[in-house]
């Protein structure tokens, strides 16, 4: 895997080419209008030769059947319509047309300035000319197709124009994974409500809130790199809004001296304490704090103000008793979506977001102030877009979080979202502020 | 050992990056528990672990997963 040499510029195989041009002319199109930019190696002195492509191995060089075998399983034995994304060198599309009882197989280019190369280097005419196989572009595909394989390289290099749909396919390719993470999670989630029922007995339900600011401009706060550059705005316009800040904004607001109407906190790890223990007691003693039930003990009891209880729509929460019901919000995760679900129900008309920004700009996981930032290079395995429509770094959980928000912004066309912080992400559904 | 290297072998071809991302840090620690108990293995093994953490850095998972089934998995195998 170490001595190779730098693919010279080819033209595509006259084989790839000739099936293109006859079944898919308008992606040949594409594919000859393509500059052949990119750092590309051709691996020749490995057991089996495959492409490096910006650093990223197409394929194993040791065992490229055994690899797609693999990457194939993913897909039920009895699928007739199946997907692959990504082509790789061709070995998954391959595998999966061994199988008789498929009769569709949609193959989609992620990236076709990276699947160039390997329709130059590689003969894929076998495939290309199955009457099975449909060739699509990863731009033109506006949802993810069920059952699905992939070739993560490929996932890894896709352009910008695919990245709604890579993000589509991580999720559910991570879902699982999640989902083991939440089962885990699930034990502390029973003890953490079980602690705060003598709590939960007392408090307020956040229900009490809901409708309670009908027609009012809310600015969420969140805990991302540029939520700082609003908060000479927020001090200008104080009066005008209704500001609920999450628990990683807390300190960064007090030492701003921003006071915010709400605190939101929906975290259930036992350090989500730390982003309390220097807040100024007194000064906040008249701040509602809005909770989950499943939040840790320590957290509750701190909050010397009035506090709010509210529940996920999560079946542990649902499945609680009749005495412990209180009002949900929305959340698949993250604070920030509990914060702008308790606006939204609050009856807020405009939802400000000041450092919802789902991605790392400037690599920063945070703003400044903070009580703990994520180490990127731990993090950082994915992109979002920015509001300059280039790429900024992300995780796969903060991606997550920003999907789930679009699909909630959706569901609200009565509500007006405004973004704030262009080097995050992008969220859809949204307007910038200073526009 | 040996199945913790080959799952995550596995989960690297799979796009699972968490999961193997997980599997590798045992790996490590075993490697590490390996070098203080043995003493430094060879240059030739202390090279592919660099290729591999190179290849980790810059997210070429494919290349890693070769290194950990046809590289390290091989070493363990054979002591």
């Amino acid at each position: 895997m170490s001595s190779n040499s730098p693919a010279a510029p080819a033209a595509l195989d006259p084989a790839n080419e000739a099936i293109l041009k006859e079944r898919w002319p308008h992606i040949l199109q594409v594919l000859n209008d393509i500059t052949p930019d990119e750092e590309i190696v051709l691996t020749t002195q490995t057991p089996l030769p495959t492409l490096i492509i910006k650093g990223l191995q197409l394929s194993s060089v040791y065992d490229q059947t055994s690899e797609a075998r693999l990457q194939a399983s993913r897909v039920p034995m009895d699928a007739a319509e199946v997907c692959v994304y990504g082509l790789g060198l061709g070995a998954l599309v391959r595998e999966l047309l061994t199988r008789g009882r498929i009769n569709t197989l949609h193959v989609v280019i992620m990236a076709p300035q990276i699947e160039y190369w390997t329709l130059a280097h590689f003969n894929h005419s076998d495939w290309l000319q199955d009457p099975r196989v449909q060739l699509h572009l990863a731009r033109d595909e506006q949802n993810i197709r069920m059952p699905f394989a992939f070739v993560p390289p490929c996932l890894q290099l896709a352009e910008d124009g695919a990245t709604p749909l890579k993000d589509m396919i991580a999720i559910e390719v991570n879902r699982e994974s999640l989902n083991s993470h939440f089962s885990h999670a699930l034990q502390q989630f029973h003890l953490n409500i079980e602690t705060n029922k003598p709590f939960m007995q007392d408090d307020h339900d956040v229900a009490e809130l809901f409708n309670s600011k009908v027609g009012a401009r809310a600015v969420i706060v969140a805990g991302g790199p540029t939520a700082q550059a609003q908060f000479d705005w927020i001090k200008e316009q104080r009066e005008q809004l209704t500001v609920i800040a999450v628990n990683t904004a807390l300190i960064p607001l007090q030492k701003a001296g921003i006071k915010p109407d709400f605190a939101v906190v929906c975290e259930y790890q036992a350090n989500t304490i730390d982003h309390f223990t220097d807040l100024n007691k007194q000064v906040w003693s008249d701040v509602p704090l809005v909770y989950v039930a499943s939040v840790h003990h320590d957290v509750v009891a701190c909050w010397q103000g009035p506090r709010y209880v509210a529940l996920h729509h999560q079946a542990i929460f649902q499945n609680l008793r009749e005495p412990w019901q209180r009002g949900y919000l929305f959340s698949s995760g993250t604070v920030t979506h509990d914060a702008v679900d308790l606006a939204v129900q609050m009856g807020a008309k405009q939802v400000c977001l000041a450092g919802a920004d789902f991605s790392f700009p400037n690599n920063k996981s945070h703003m400044d102030n903070v009580t703990f930032t994520m180490e990127l290079e731990n993090y950082a395995n994915t992109w979002a877009i920015d509001g300059y429509g280039q790429r900024v770094k992300s995780a796969q959980s903060l991606v997550m979080y920003l999907r789930e928000l679009e699909r909630y912004i959706t569901l609200h066309p009565g509500v007006e979202f405004i973004n704030t912080g262009k080097a995050g992400a992008n969220i859809a559904g949204t307007t910038w502020k200073d526009e | 050992m040996l199945r913790i290297i080959q799952k995550a072998a596995d989960h690297f071809r799979l796009g699972l990056e968490a999961e193997a991302s997980e599997h590798l840090k045992k790996i490590n620690e075993h490697i590490e528990k390996h070098v203080i108990e043995e003493g430094l293995p060879s240059e030739q093994f202390l090279t592919v672990l660099k290729i591999m953490c190179d290849a980790q850095q810059r997210g070429d998972y494919l290349c890693v997963a070769d290194l950990l089934q046809y590289e390290i998995q091989p070493y363990f195998k054979d002591l």
